[in-house]
């Protein structure tokens, strides 16, 4: 077991790290003067986890949604399901999954240690019956039906549907109704043996917790394993976008855009990079730039227009997403204004607004559970240091975040639009 | 018990000293009788104050003013409280410790959001037309985009339907019609009464009060002549609307919205047992809607039911599928009658208690749900912390929960399906 003490930077707080034996992750984040604990038992297994290979062995295709499903029926056990286990001591527990990871969490008050144990056990011990997973397919159905009717979420995925060729970053992460047929048990027995290995995973913690006692809890609540390797799909997604434009019709108001330039991206962005592309964002159309300003006084969208840098493994995308009756002419402003930032370079008041911004930002992160728990989550499953945002924030020059320009492509640009009907 | 001092006649400061957060927040709350006249320009008036003032004469200059206050988040709000229009201005900022060169901001803050509210961007006894214009045209786009979220709009149909002509029935952000003839005189009138007549709540949450800000308010409310001050005299339960009703979309789920009176719930018992009720019917996962209508019949991702005891009135949503709307209904039906019979388990009923307590203990480490507490409950005087609250949820007994499920009539039904069923 290897065992790190990290001192806090800029907060008053420290984190401890433990790698075990076995090859999991924990970071544990004191909060002596909070009432709540919050934590999350997680591993690096996302929807776009769809053909991997195991110890080097043939490779294996699943459907689309699996890593969802799997996170669905790991709260059932034989004997009963987690949320009842959880619902007798007053904690309040919850899953999701992401792109690229699947998460286990609760956060609770009071009897913390039980309600760790309940989660260690839960989490490592998978029943499916042919009959359980069958039952799950209504659920999940309505999940997946709820969210084709989530304009947000429908003109994303239409977006990167045109932007990706391959890379299954453009399927909805819950699958599709006639994906998630496919699944039964033996596949998410096939998927959790791989990707529930301790190796694969991290447990974060933050709360009014004892370090060495929570280390000592998980260490005898973690069943004995030998690390596993995995080999995870390259994608082969090519340069080039699939087209520059998609739309479609919804029940809605008003027209709803997402706009995005497909990055060059093999690999994942490094901390420092990302900073510095949403910083960049933030410049090009946050609400201190002369751009946001322009578009508001034209009418050209309303106060939901926002953007984020959206990137994971094997793709990297700034997204701008709102609403306007004209979304062809928001396109054109972005990228008029990229063009002109490449040519006249950042205005300097500019840059220190949005990095002082983002600097508060990464410092508020500490003012709850919560936020603390996801920040260490990153550093799990990107292996940052805790307070490396801090680091990197306080340090970073107008340059750093000029060079991510380079980056945005005219010719690799998609435009997605959702029409009222 | 936090700190409350009166700085002028129906202005009241309340300081919640709290030094787990890395930020300080500050919200003016201003109580204004919900009327159907007056509630446009009411709601229309806190978006204008915070989009510029006399001294940031545009969002442009006021936005990059926050961003070098380290990304000071300004928030604005309007609800309807019980009888009341609350509307709500806020600024969070990092505290002073926390900044790169160790500067002062929090001072920096409050006084902004004072001078926000106190001196705004005038002309001739009039707001500015561009400013009343811009911020018109977002509040129109929020009134037009309720359709964009099918749950919300399903939820605020059914509220109406219950509501009738009651001013509680009114949609969030207003009318259409009436927002399109609020001007820049009917604002101005509308910030004049806000500031002579409202009850006003000052909320401060953390470590310390920023040096002179009591001072500051009972200084600007000097030069006010303070009358009609609205008051608490108690809620009005209407006689609620019975209807059912139908509409048809281009949408992938339904959604059913079932509204139901609560009866008499104004003593503080029957309040906490309500809440109790509530949650053994449709809070958590160990529910009855969750366990029955979603784990056991598979009928839906979500079936879950939101108590408003201080306007006396309940609402149960789901998304189901357009054939299984009717099942659905009767099994919401059919687990209401359970709850009447006391027919609900201990084990359901220990977990509710546990659950409301454990998340009521939470809520004092969160800076937004600890300023939701208090705003919630400025004219309630017998519930001064989330600890007493606390007290009051253990009192429940079974017998409590039985007598609160029996004064529930159900009232109104929506369902929005799709239209090709």
């Amino acid at each position: 077991m290897e065992k790190t003490f990290i001192k806090g930077v800029s907060v008053p707080e420290n984190c401890t790290k433990v790698v075990l034996d076995n090859g999991l992750k924990i970071f544990i984040t004191e909060k002596k003067n909070f009432n709540t604990n919050y934590v999350i038992f997680g591993t690096k297994y996302g929807s776009i986890d769809t053909a991997f290979s195991k110890n080097g062995g043939e490779k294996v295709k699943v459907p689309e949604g699996i890593a969802h499903y799997l996170e669905h029926k790991l709260f059932e056990s034989e004997d009963g399901d987690a949320f009842s286990r959880f619902s007798a001591t007053g904690a309040n527990a919850n899953a999701f999954t992401s792109f690229d990871r699947t998460c286990y969490l609760f956060s609770c008050a009071d009897r913390f240690y039980e309600n760790l144990d309940i989660l260690l056990d839960f989490v490592q011990n998978p029943y499916f019956t042919e009959q359980t997973v069958q039952k799950e397919q209504g659920i999940i159905g309505q999940e997946i039906r709820m969210y084709d009717d989530n304009v947000g979420w429908c003109v994303l995925f239409s977006m990167l549907g045109a932007m990706y060729k391959n890379h299954p970053v453009k399927i909805d992460i819950a699958g599709t109704v006639e994906s998630i047929a496919k699944i039964n048990a033996p596949l998410l027995y096939s998927c959790y043996e791989t990707f529930y290995n301790p190796s694969n995973m991290f447990i974060c913690v933050a709360g009014n917790v004892d370090t060495n006692k929570v280390i000592e809890r998980i260490k005898n609540g973690i069943k004995p394993s030998t690390p596993v390797t995995i080999e995870r799909d390259t994608f082969s997604e090519p340069d080039e976008i699939v087209k520059d434009y998609v739309e479609r019709k919804m029940e809605i108001a008003k027209p709803v855009f997402c706009f995005g330039y497909k990055e060059k991206c093999d690999g994942e962005r490094s901390l420092k990079d990302s900073l510095c592309s949403e910083i960049l964002l933030d410049v090009i159309s946050g609400d201190t730039s002369p751009l946001f300003e322009e578009l508001i006084n034209k009418n050209l969208v309303n106060y939901e227009f926002d953007s984020e840098y959206f990137q994971g493994n094997g793709y990297a995308t700034p997204i701008w997403q709102g609403e306007s009756d004209n979304p062809k002419d928001v396109a054109d402003a972005i990228k008029a204004e990229v063009e002109r930032l490449k040519k006249d370079g950042i205005d300097d008041e500019l840059f220190e607004s949005a990095r002082r911004s983002l600097y508060g930002t990464a410092i508020k992160r500490y003012n709850g559970v919560e936020g603390i728990v996801m920040g260490l989550v990153d550093c799990a499953m990107f292996d940052n240091g805790p307070y490396d945002d801090i680091k990197i924030l306080k340090d970073l020059k107008k340059a750093d975040v000029e060079e991510r320009l380079k980056l945005l492509d005219p010719q690799k640009t998609v435009l997605s639009v959702v029409y009222p009907k | 018990m936090p700190e409350i001092t009166k700085l002028a006649h129906g202005v009241e400061g309340l300081f919640v000293e709290n030094s787990r957060f890395n930020t300080t927040l500050v919200s003016f709350n201003f109580y204004l009788p919900l009327m159907h006249e007056t509630y446009e320009e009411n709601a229309l008036l806190p978006y204008v104050l915070s989009s510029c003032s006399e001294e940031y004469d545009n969002f442009r200059k006021l936005n990059i003013k926050l961003g070098n206050l380290y990304g000071a988040t300004l928030s604005t709000s309007n609800s309807k409280m019980m009888d009341y229009q609350c509307l709500n201005i806020a600024i969070s900022v990092i505290n002073d410790q926390y900044t790169l060169d160790g500067e002062g901001v929090v001072n920096e803050a409050a006084k902004l959001l004072a001078s926000l509210i106190f001196n705004p961007a005038l002309e001739n006894e009039s707001f500015r037309e561009t400013d009343v214009n811009r911020e018109k045209l977002q509040m129109l786009d929020r009134i037009k985009g309720e359709i964009n979220d099918k749950r919300g709009f399903a939820r605020a149909k059914a509220v109406s339907m219950l509501f009738g002509d009651d001013p509680y029935g009114v949609s969030r952000y207003g009318e259409e019609m009436k927002m399109e003839k609020v001007t820049g005189y009917d604002l101005y009138n509308a910030w004049e009464r806000m500031l002579r007549t409202a009850f006003i709540r000052v909320n401060v949450i953390g470590a310390k009060l920023p040096n002179g800000l009591w001072n500051a308010v009972s200084s600007a409310f000097s030069a006010i002549k303070r009358d009609n001050v609205t008051e608490f005299k108690g809620f009005n339960t209407p006689a609620f609307k019975t209807e059912e009703k139908t509409d048809y979309m281009s949408v992938s789920q339904g959604k059913l919205v079932m509204g139901f009176s609560l009866g008499e719930v104004k003593a503080e018992r029957d309040t906490a047992a309500t809440t109790v009720m509530a949650d053994i019917f449709g809070g958590g996962p160990y529910s009855r809607l969750f366990t029955n209508v979603r784990e056991k019949m598979s009928l839906c991702y979500y079936c879950a039911c939101q108590a408003v005891k201080n306007k006396g009135f309940m609402l149960v949503d789901s998304g189901v599928e357009a054939e299984n709307s009717e099942k659905a209904k009767k099994e919401i039906l059919n687990q209401l009658e359970i709850m009447k019979k006391g027919e609900f388990t201990d084990d359901e009923f220990s977990a509710s208690i546990i659950g409301i307590c454990d998340s009521v203990k939470s809520l004092e480490d969160s800076l937004s749900t600890l300023n939701a507490f208090y705003t919630s409950r400025a004219f309630d005087s017998s519930v001064s912390s989330p600890s007493e609250l606390t007290k009051l949820i253990k009192q429940v007994t079974r017998e409590d929960v039985v007598k609160a499920a029996n004064n529930v009539t159900p009232l109104v039904t929506y369902m929005l399906l799709p239209e090709d069923k």
